[in-house]
């Protein structure tokens, strides 16, 4: 296998414009990751992945509360399950479409061998990056533009396939019963998880791509704001919102024409326990996420030819801290902190003010894009390797991590990054 | 629609939970799907088990416990002289079959609480499938009968 570096990046503000079409918010980001790597020619991309969870739905109806998006129902006969073959409603903002990934390269001016979508849900983003790393590393092309977008209202917000969930098919329920899970085995409390956003909206401020910058709610303010259901409050939840990412990934190869200084694609993890939220065994802990991010590691620690690396390793990560409770599920996840004890770190890192993780405010902070979150988070990770994240800057980081996840941690995919 | 999926909605929306059981290893297929996911082997739909006075089988319920539970707020919230609040609960029921399911109650729900499917059906948008429980014992509750 050979080696595969990021050598660009482009993000766009995120936004709640439900009014924009998808292929020019990813076109946007497009743009931004070539004014910023001016070395690339648009030419030289040969594979292009685009990240986006709608499925490719775009038919009437898709859009609006208690509205069905038939890109990942699963065919149960439940209104726009069946494929609608009339003609989109000319007046609904468009949501996504099939073919983006070709009708991006031809907006963009390009002509790669190969361009294709990869939908996961949340997860998207990071699983297009690994189907670009893939291509580079298996030698099918040197150059791969991976880019992620959505739109706020966005159908792949929920899974409807999972009948298990019954009637309680919109995320607040899974975070709810997770959060419920986790307070209950180890004794947390609702004001230990207040601290989660506070710290996200306060990484957030100098972060200019971040959904709303000017928040700055308080621990006091999480615990005041409104319950949504027993276990959870609006501030615990990160936002749906608009918005793009791109990397550029290269081989080790040609790398050296657009940057001397590439970020190392060093590890790649992945894991699926299952798809419905029913099937989790353990809801004190995020077990994809586990193996994910050991995977990842391990793979890191043969690439270097060293010792075996070690979560201790890991200068900075983004995780999915799709709601409060996620953070400290994840950095136990992760081994940043024993069972138990990430509700612990998470205040450590609330009190010290720390950018070692989610240093753009992670997706409580920032918002979340769905099909651009994981490009967002590996975005993020280059720059501070890079030492270009400005005010949001963590010390000196070395090695970096993505976290990802899907459909209430069913899946999860992790990336080691490293300079 | 496959055969086994369309018949088993057609039985839950006539409020009986008939469990999908794989033909060649017995286990329960859930979701309701054409082939068992543990071998692949065939499915067909066993015995229902019917609640809120929907025949099933005799008088036989679906019983199962409490696995992890929420409170719903503000829909949930009791009616007017109603001594119940209204909880969203994963259940895991004796066949295997997990599954999210309402249950209105006094106080709130534990984990290992014992719970019956006490009726089930397809939701009135048409967006999937509605379970509820309750305690196997539980008095009714006069300002909210349509909780029982
Ligand atoms: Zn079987």
């Amino acid at each position: 296998m050979r080696r595969a570096c990021i050598v660009g990046c482009g993000t766009t503000r995120f936004t709640t414009d439900t009014s924009e079409a998808l292929e020019s918010v990813l076109l946007r980001s497009v743009k931004n990751l070539f004014d910023s790597t001016p070395e690339c020619d648009r030419r030289d991309v040969e594979a292009m992945i685009v990240s986006n969870a709608s499925g490719g739905y775009a038919g009437p109806g898709s859009a609006g509360h208690g509205s069905h998006g038939g890109g990942n129902r699963g065919g149960r006969g439940r209104p726009g399950s069946a494929g609608n073959l009339s003609a989109r409603d000319p007046h609904a903002p468009r949501r996504g479409s099939g073919y983006m990934a070709p009708i991006l390269a031809e907006l963009a001016g390009m002509s790669p061998r190969a361009a294709h979508t990869v939908e996961s849900l949340c997860s998207s983003g990071t699983n297009a990056i690994v189907s670009g790393y893939a291509h580079v590393a298996s030698g099918l092309a040197d150059v791969v533009l991976v880019s992620g977008a959505e739109i706020r209202d966005t159908p792949g917000r929920i899974l409807w396939w999972d009948d298990s969930r019954g009637e309680f098919k919109h995320p607040v329920y899974w975070a709810s019963l997770l959060t419920s899970g986790y307070k209950r085995a180890f004794g947390v409390s609702d004001d230990d998880l207040a601290v989660i956003p506070a710290r996200a909206y306060a990484n957030a401020r100098s972060n200019p791509d971040a959904l709303r910058p000017e928040a700055t709610p308080t621990a006091e303010d999480v615990a005041g704001s409104r319950r949504l259901t027993g276990d959870l409050r609006l501030l615990d939840c990160s936002r749906p919102c608009t918005g793009g990412a791109s990397i550029l990934i290269a081989s080790e190869d040609v790398a050296g024409r657009y940057t001397d200084d590439p970020v190392w694609i060093a590890g790649v993890g992945q894991s699926v326990t299952s798809a419905g939220f029913a099937k989790h065994q353990n809801l004190s802990r995020i077990e994809s996420a586990r193996m994910a991010c050991r995977d990842a590691l391990r793979m890191a620690g043969s690439r270097n030819g060293s010792a075996p690396m070690s979560i201790s390793d890991v200068d900075v990560a983004e995780i999915h801290d799709a709601f409060s409770v996620c953070e400290p599920m994840i950095l136990e996840a992760l081994g940043m902190a024993e069972p138990g004890g990430g509700a612990a770190a998470s205040r450590d890192l609330h009190e010290t003010a720390s950018r070692r993780i989610n240093p753009r405010g992670g997706l409580i902070g920032s918002g979340h894009p769905l099909g651009a979150t994981g490009l967002a988070q590996a975005a993020e990770v280059a720059r501070q390797l890079w030492r270009e994240a400005r005010g949001r800057q963590a010390d000196n980081p070395e090695v970096g991590l993505v976290h990802n996840m899907a459909a209430a941690g069913t899946s999860s995919t992790a990336l080691v990054m490293v300079r | 629609m496959s055969p086994v999926l369309s018949e088993f909605e057609r039985a839950i929306g006539r409020g009986l939970f008939r469990v999908p059981e794989c033909t060649e290893c017995g286990a329960a297929v859930w979701p309701p799907s054409e082939f068992c996911s543990a071998c692949l082997g065939g499915v067909r739909l066993g015995l229902g088990y019917g609640g809120g006075g929907v025949s099933g089988d005799g008088d036989k319920r679906l019983q199962g416990r409490i696995v992890e539970c929420s409170m719903e707020m503000p829909a949930g919230r009791p009616a007017a002289g109603s001594v119940r609040s209204s909880f969203f609960c994963l259940v895991a029921f004796e066949c295997g079959i997990r599954l999210i399911a309402r249950l209105a109650a006094p106080v709130p729900p534990a984990p290992g609480d014992v719970v019956v499917l006490s009726s089930c059906g397809m939701s009135p948008d048409g967006a999937g499938y509605v379970f509820e429980v309750s305690t196997p014992d539980a008095p009714e509750d006069p300002a909210n009968p349509a909780n029982m």
